[in-house]
């Protein structure tokens, strides 16, 4: 058993603004939470005042209900995994795995049991003899690794452990990370900036900028329904397109307006939409908003389906070919699209060429509060 | 604007032989990519074709004139590196301008700017000539510096590594920046980079370089469709590509080594004789996963990982790791039992002994 709450932790490093202002979430038992967030958003932070390693200036941390503000890391029972090498070279891969056991004086039968069964799951028993420098990447991940594992601490804490891995040996390692949280089924609060291996590995996301919490969801979540602009922007691959334009309501359409050219629009016929989200959006009538859609769901079509509905003409300005698929850019006036293709299409640069988006794909953003409008249930 | 020609170039560094018997050209306004992973050699190419180092053996032409030993300021050739490498004190028009000011080039004031100018106009900068490059975003300060480069007008560039220092997200932008650049240069270009959706992307055609040896040099298409060798299909590819060691058997399909499972060769059976040893291999994206039963491989949900938009479903069967990509709204689990059906289209072959394709 172990829960993690946050309740509206702050940190100040004795500047003007916090580095973290507020945070409040609970990770629970069993789930696997990851904190994301660009460099200096304050996710090291808050991963750090859970373990212990830097006090918090205000709010309530707790583990299993229990308040640990005033507790040592020691006391906590967490475990942390920084970077991964951190193996010590004179030691057997054994002697590593064992080594937090023999400083905690457990017995040698109990800390040979141990070793072996967390050798077992992460696939090193056959190493169990080797040194340190004889082992490939990948592997010594996983002693460092089982090194953590092997304490059975409450809640594991790690820090970035793959930032600094090769691509291929990165991708291997997520595998098995995944794979001993669900075997092992314990708490996992992991922070990275890297969004793919976010998504990747979490049961929920925790998206954090400047110090605020911007969202809290699953990874479905985060791609479907961004709470905000930033949330938007960060998550995915291509970043979503926005684009700001004016929103009108003309001749049983409803019109967006992407340009300053009165003649360049997106029209979608009032009759298609849902009520509750024409309700929202008639309170924007004549106003600007910030229109958003994901790179995946905009489609290349010909140009002659340029004038019909959720449609709007644009020129080709590059497409790259990427194996098992195509980005294309598109300009309409000014404004350049993105969109995820076939590897090859049937235009080329300087074509025109259509791009149609289907209204259930749109999102809208307050240009204001840059908050996403809750149009669809 | 020039055409390169590599013609068996040998270079090697005490005991380590750096590159081998190195062969290819670059036609007027191609651009090409050498790409392969550290240590590979691509650098050292590179270098030998600016003058920085010279080859042991085999010779380097421009223009069909002989340069492997000429110094690097007679060959005309301009590097790229780094991409923010402007002078901060400087306005985007003097770093544009700087190239020209130095005594090797010391043109007149009026050529300079035109030449400015016109650079600038390619590339989208010309309303940023006052600014100073802090004011700039980093696509603008990669033009910027990309059109130092280019106010020189040399006969060749030669990019090393440009993006390959920047975080995913940037990196991929900068990819599509260059490659909207590249479509209104048409300069004769040679790339370097480790990262094969730049070659992808960028290329014309690509030479694949590895342990020093060119392992293919061709259209970007027949890289990614065709990989001439095990080293190339490990280098294209988001996801790795899963191999399995087998033969073939006597209904010219394939039969694993542990004898455990089979997979049908279809139409790629031509060139596969019976008794073969083969490797095959398979890329996540081409396989799909279909109930225990159906499928050709069989075996275990070992993990289920998000990506967007989509599931990425490791199954563990044979003592391999096989990853899936699957619909995000498909329902599966650790430990749920799963088959990957493996279609004889998808199916690469390679020889056990020299890696190459069959």
């Amino acid at each position: 058993m172990a829960i993690v709450e946050l309740e509206n932790v702050h940190k100040n490093y004795g500047t003007p603004v916090d580095a973290v202002k507020g945070a409040s979430f609970i990770c629970n038992d069993g789930e696997f939470m990851v904190l994301l967030g660009p460099s200096g958003c304050g996710k090291t932070t808050t991963l750090r005042m859970i373990t212990g390693l830097e006090k918090i200036t205000s709010g309530v941390i707790k583990i299993d209900g229990k308040v640990v503000n005033d507790l040592t890391p020691q006391q906590r029972n967490v475990a942390m995994a920084f970077e991964t090498y951190a193996l010590y070279p004179p030691l057997t891969v054994y002697g590593n795995i064992a080594f937090p056991l023999q400083v905690m004086k457990l017995p040698n039968t109990e800390i040979d049991q141990r070793v072996r069964q967390v050798a077992q799951a992460l696939s090193i028993s056959e190493i169990l003899d080797s040194m340190p420098e004889s082992l490939a990447g990948g592997q010594k991940q996983r002693v460092s690794l089982a090194r953590a594992l092997v304490r059975d601490p409450t809640v594991f804490l790690m820090d970035e452990p793959l930032s600094h891995v090769d691509a291929d040996v990165r991708y291997r390692a997520r595998v098995e990370i995944k794979h001993l949280q669900v075997v092992s089924g314990k708490t996992i609060i992991y922070v990275t900036h890297d969004q793919v291996e976010a998504v990747a590995l979490a049961d929920r996301v925790v998206v954090m900028d400047l110090g605020v919490i911007q969202q809290i969801g699953t990874p479905l979540d985060l791609y479907y329904r961004p709470a905000n602009l930033f949330v938007a922007g960060f998550i995915g691959e291509p970043p979503m397109n926005t684009v700001h334009c004016k929103l009108e309501f003309v001749d049983g359409n409803l019109r967006l307006n992407l340009t300053s050219n009165a003649s360049i629009h997106l029209d979608y016929s009032i009759a298609s939409i849902q009520r509750k989200t024409l309700d929202i959006l008639r309170n924007y009538d004549g106003k600007e908003v910030v229109i958003g859609v994901r790179p995946q769901l905009v489609s290349l079509t010909e140009p002659k389906q340029g004038g019909s509905p959720g449609c709007v003409l644009g020129e080709l300005l590059v497409h790259e070919f990427l194996g098992k698929e195509g980005i294309s850019q598109v300009a309409v006036e000014n404004t350049a699209f993105e969109c995820v293709t076939a590897p090859d299409i049937p235009f080329k640069t300087g074509d025109t060429v259509g791009l149609s988006i289907d209204f259930l794909n749109l999102h809208f953003f307050d240009i204001e509060t840059t908050q996403r409008m809750k149009l669809q249930d | 604007m020039a055409t390169l020609t590599i013609d068996q170039i040998s270079k090697s560094f005490g005991s380590i032989q750096a590159l081998n018997k190195i062969t290819f050209e670059c036609q007027d306004g191609e651009f090409l990519v050498i790409v392969g992973p550290s240590g590979a050699g691509k650098t050292t190419t590179l270098n030998c074709i600016a003058g920085i180092e010279y080859p042991e053996s085999g010779s380097i032409f421009i223009d069909g004139k002989d340069v492997t030993m000429t110094d690097p300021k007679d060959r005309d050739v301009a590097m790229v590196f780094e991409t923010y490498a402007l002078y901060p004190q400087y306005s985007v028009y003097d770093n544009l301008a700087f190239p020209l000011k130095s005594p090797l080039h010391a043109l007149p004031k009026d050529e300079i700017e035109q030449r400015v100018r016109q650079v600038a106009q390619v590339l989208s900068i010309d309303m940023l000539l006052n600014r100073l490059p802090r004011q700039l975003s980093q696509g603008q300060r990669q033009r910027v510096s990309l059109g130092r480069a280019l106010v020189r007008q040399p006969k060749l560039y030669l990019f090393d590594e440009p993006i390959s220092h920047l975080d995913a997200k940037l990196r991929n932008a900068m990819r599509r920046e260059l490659k909207l650049m590249r479509s209104n240069l048409g300069q004769t270009t040679i790339y370097v980079t480790h990262d094969y959706l730049e070659a992808l992307s960028l290329a014309d055609r690509v030479v694949v370089l590895i342990k020093g040896e060119v392992l293919q040099y061709d259209q970007v298409r027949n890289v990614y469709n065709h990989p001439a060798a095990v080293e190339v299909g490990q280098l294209f590819g988001e996801l790795p590509m899963i191999f399995f060691n087998g033969t073939i058997n006597d209904d010219l399909d394939f039969r694993d080594e542990s004898e455990k499972f089979s997979v049908k060769t279809g139409e790629s059976s031509d060139h596969l004789v019976c008794g073969q040893s083969v490797i095959l291999a398979l890329r996540p994206t081409d396989l799909q996963l279909v109930p225990f039963e159906n499928g050709e491989l069989k075996g275990e949900v070992y993990s289920v990982q998000y990506q967007f938009g989509s599931k990425l479903v490791t199954v563990s069967a044979y003592d391999h790791l096989i990853d899936v990509v699957a619909p995000a709204n498909l329902s599966i689990e650790s430990g749920d039992k799963a088959g990957v059906q493996v279609r004889p289209e998808v199916c690469f072959f390679f020889d056990q002994e020299t890696h190459r394709s069959i």
